[in-house]
């Protein structure tokens, strides 16, 4: 199989992603996830923050790695692969692109060295695309009111980084978790992860800055293209596994991996993930290359996430087909792909509302 | 044309062709969904012939363009662009190459002129009743006598022989070992006593498809091309730009084209159920296109991947299919008809649906690649 193809920095970032899993990752972590308490604490984090895996999209200048994005993609790339539980793009790279473009110096150190895990509030109901569509909380009088909803590893997060309408325009407010004032709901995913819903009446935030909500809606959609590469590290490995297992599951007399009818489901299962590869790909060099507008990064950045999300979930759920009964059970590995898939898929715009946003945006006239 | 083309730099290249294209290409031949054949053709390929715009990959000593894979590249994405009919190229396309490689000295001195001129129109004779997808199955026979071979059989879906002097015609010479080895390459005249040109009229209601019988065809031996035996291997080789070519986004990309005029001229393209069509199409458009234009770049370098030119025919043919079944869908009661009023005219799409048909068919079915990539790609077992 194909992978995304990478430069020397590529590669040696691939080589040092792959060296932190074997290091700290385990599959049993994924198993336990499911039963962990949801307010668990994540013990690898700060491991990440050692190896600067936290800041490695932030500019060299704000004290991060500047690495591209198209290298930094081995990240989510193995994680997807190896199904790691660590929310490496909404506790890592989310809020720290976040605060990088709204130049809160102090908290982007402490979110890059593990110190505080900040986790992005944007969100208010199905289908908000940017920052504008979702912002009825209001910041009145130096505290904040209103309801944020689907934020991503919110069950693990100190401080919520919440964006909110002013008087003079939008204004990033951090909020302690235990603010005063807030109501803090968590709820149990697919694969086990948490994620939060925010209710907050009369919270006085810790701190606050004006924000160009454009600047969110393009960290947002780098986050996008991330959370694609790793629902493609997902589909891929989950394909790899049940190729091999049709190879040794001998049926009729042969293994029924030789039979056509499973080889063309499989070639249809890995053309998709090279198709959406190749998306994302295009994403990720739109994302490096300066000459790029952000509203191009925008629609390539929804074709990769809905085609990826799409295509994880089709395959994903096509490997338990094919591993026929045993892949129904709780105790093949193959079921944990697919959870993982179904739990990603509909983050930060579901496939339809990823399609929606790409035909706005021009579609694929978009490549001539 | 100037003579340098070959050595501008790509961007100036195009703007060359483009102004060519504009201020020579006949207006009729503008319409991207039928190949030309006929008289149409052979004016098109004068003009061409006339300017020194034909043969883009052949070297110059051989009369050819020179062009570099970049520049052959972007003179097909013009020709699109334009809009300009497809033609078959067999002889500039896929037989001159294949003469230049593997012909004699004095196959290459008589052929290669007569194919830029246009005065021998060529065919390609592979497919036969019993040897469709597997090619190597192949019956016609090709008996030695003295100078000569004397062949006798049937070739089937040999395109434009009706419009054809030659044929290039894989044959058997032998039937001992592999199939495969059995195989040669022979030239043959069409006008040779013994041959036989039947077209078959297609669902699209054109005659491009044409069964060709041979029955004691008498061809000189000096017509083989390579040494008896080689015909497969030569077969193969041919396949290289013309397999990239085939993966080609533009048919699907017009196909989508009309999906959008049609929903605008029956006033539903605000439709949420037509957006959503639209938007399933045009995603697939998009990773399409991305894949090929990544392909085009690799074959530029040499680094093309084997297995993503299989992809990306299944993957043009089944989105071309898709967009015209969805186009004559969308029509509703207009499908029966098979014609709609638009804007610009009366849109036939009808015929573009009957278009898309073959595409899952020709240059080895989808089925087929989809055996190929199981084992070439995935490595599954053999059954």
């Amino acid at each position: 199989m194909i992978g995304l193809s990478t430069g020397d920095i590529g590669h040696s970032v691939r080589e040092a992603v792959q060296g932190w899993i074997n290091a700290h990752h385990d599959i049993a972590q994924v198993r336990a996830l499911r039963q962990a308490p949801i307010d668990r604490v994540p013990v690898a984090w700060h491991r990440l923050a050692d190896d600067g895996w936290l800041g490695a999209r932030v500019p060299v200048m704000h004290g991060g790695s500047g690495l591209a994005a198209r290298d930094v993609a081995a990240v989510a790339d193995l994680f997807g692969k190896a199904l790691v539980i660590e929310p490496f793009v909404a506790m890592g790279l989310l809020p720290t692109l976040v605060l990088v473009a709204t130049g809160a110096d102090e908290s982007l150190r402490q979110a890059m060295s593990g110190g505080t895990r900040y986790a992005l509030a944007w969100q208010e109901n199905t289908g908000d695309v940017v920052v504008r569509d979702a912002l009825t909380c209001r910041f009145r009088d130096g505290s904040v009111h209103g309801t944020k909803r689907f934020v991503s590893a919110g069950d693990l997060a100190d401080h919520f980084l919440v964006a909110v309408r002013g008087d003079e325009g939008v204004i990033l407010a951090i909020i302690d978790r235990d603010a005063p004032g807030l109501a803090l709901t968590s709820e149990r995913q697919l694969d086990g992860s948490g994620r939060a819903t925010l209710v907050m009446r009369d919270v006085v935030p810790t701190a606050h800055v004006s924000v160009c909500p454009e600047a969110i809606d393009t960290a947002l959609d780098e986050a996008r293209v991330f959370i694609a590469v790793q629902l493609v590290g997902i589909a891929r490995e989950a394909l790899a596994v049940t190729i091999e297992y049709t190879k040794t599951r001998q049926q009729f007399g042969q293994p029924i991996g030789a039979f056509q009818a499973l080889q063309h489901r499989m070639v249809d299962f890995a053309s998709a993930i090279r198709l959406s590869e190749v998306a994302c790909d295009a994403a990720l060099r739109a994302i490096d290359d300066d000459e790029t507008s952000r509203e191009d990064v925008a629609r390539l950045a929804a074709a990769a996430k809905a085609s990826a999300a799409e295509t994880a979930v089709a395959v994903t759920q096509g490997a338990i087909q094919l591993h026929g009964a045993i892949g129904y059970t709780d105790e093949a590995d193959i079921g944990l792909y697919l959870t993982a898939a179904l739990t990603l898929a509909p983050w930060l715009g579901s496939p339809d509302t990823m399609r929606d946003r790409f035909l706005d945006l021009g579609g694929a006239s978009g490549d001539a | 044309m100037r003579d340098d083309l070959a050595d501008l730099p790509v961007a100036v290249f195009r703007q060359e062709i483009r102004a060519w294209l504009a201020d020579h290409c006949p207006p009729e031949i503008r319409r991207p969904i039928d190949r030309l054949q006929g008289a149409e053709a052979e004016d098109w390929h004068r003009i061409r012939h006339r300017h020194g715009v034909i043969a883009p990959g052949w070297p110059r000593e051989h009369g050819g363009m020179g062009l570099s894979v970049e520049h052959q590249i972007a003179l097909m994405e013009e020709y699109e662009f334009h809009g300009v009919a497809r033609t078959f190229e067999v002889g500039t396309a896929m037989l001159g190459p294949t003469l230049i490689q593997f012909g004699t000295e004095q196959q290459k001195r008589h052929y290669l002129p007569r194919i830029l001129s246009g005065e021998d129109q060529w065919c390609q004779g592979y497919s036969e009743p019993g040897a469709g997808s597997d090619l190597a199955a192949l019956r016609t026979r090709a008996v030695r006598d003295g100078d000569e071979y004397v062949v006798n059989g049937q070739k089937i879906w040999t395109s434009n022989a009706n419009h054809s002097t030659h044929c290039f015609v894989l044959v058997r010479t032998s039937s001992d070992g592999r199939k495969q080895e059995g195989i040669s390459f022979l030239l043959i005249d069409l006008r040779t006593p013994g041959v036989r040109v039947r077209p078959i009229r297609n669902l699209a209601g054109r005659e491009e498809l044409c069964e060709v019988f041979y029955d004691d065809v008498r061809v000189p031996v000096a017509n083989l091309v390579g040494a008896e035996g080689q015909g497969w291997a030569i077969a193969k080789s041919l396949l290289g730009f013309e397999r990239l070519a085939i993966g080609s986004p533009a048919p699907a990309k017009l196909a989508i084209g009309v999906y959008r005029k049609v929903a605008v001229a029956l006033d539903v393209a605000q439709s949420q159920r037509v957006r959503d069509e639209l938007a399933r199409l045009e995603l697939r458009l998009h990773l399409l296109t991305s894949l090929f234009k990544q392909s085009v770049d690799a074959m530029a370098v040499g680094g093309v991947i084997e297995t993503d030119l299989s992809l990306l025919k299944v993957a043009a043919a089944e989105l071309f299919q898709a967009a015209s079944e969805a186009v004559l869908s969308l029509a509703r009661e207009h499908g029966a008809t098979g014609r709609i009023a638009c804007d610009d005219g009366e849109i036939d799409i009808g015929h573009l649906y009957m278009v898309a048909r073959p595409a899952s068919i020709f240059g080895g079915s989808n089925e087929v690649q989809r055996n190929i990539l199981a084992k070439r790609w995935l490595n599954l077992p053999n059954s």
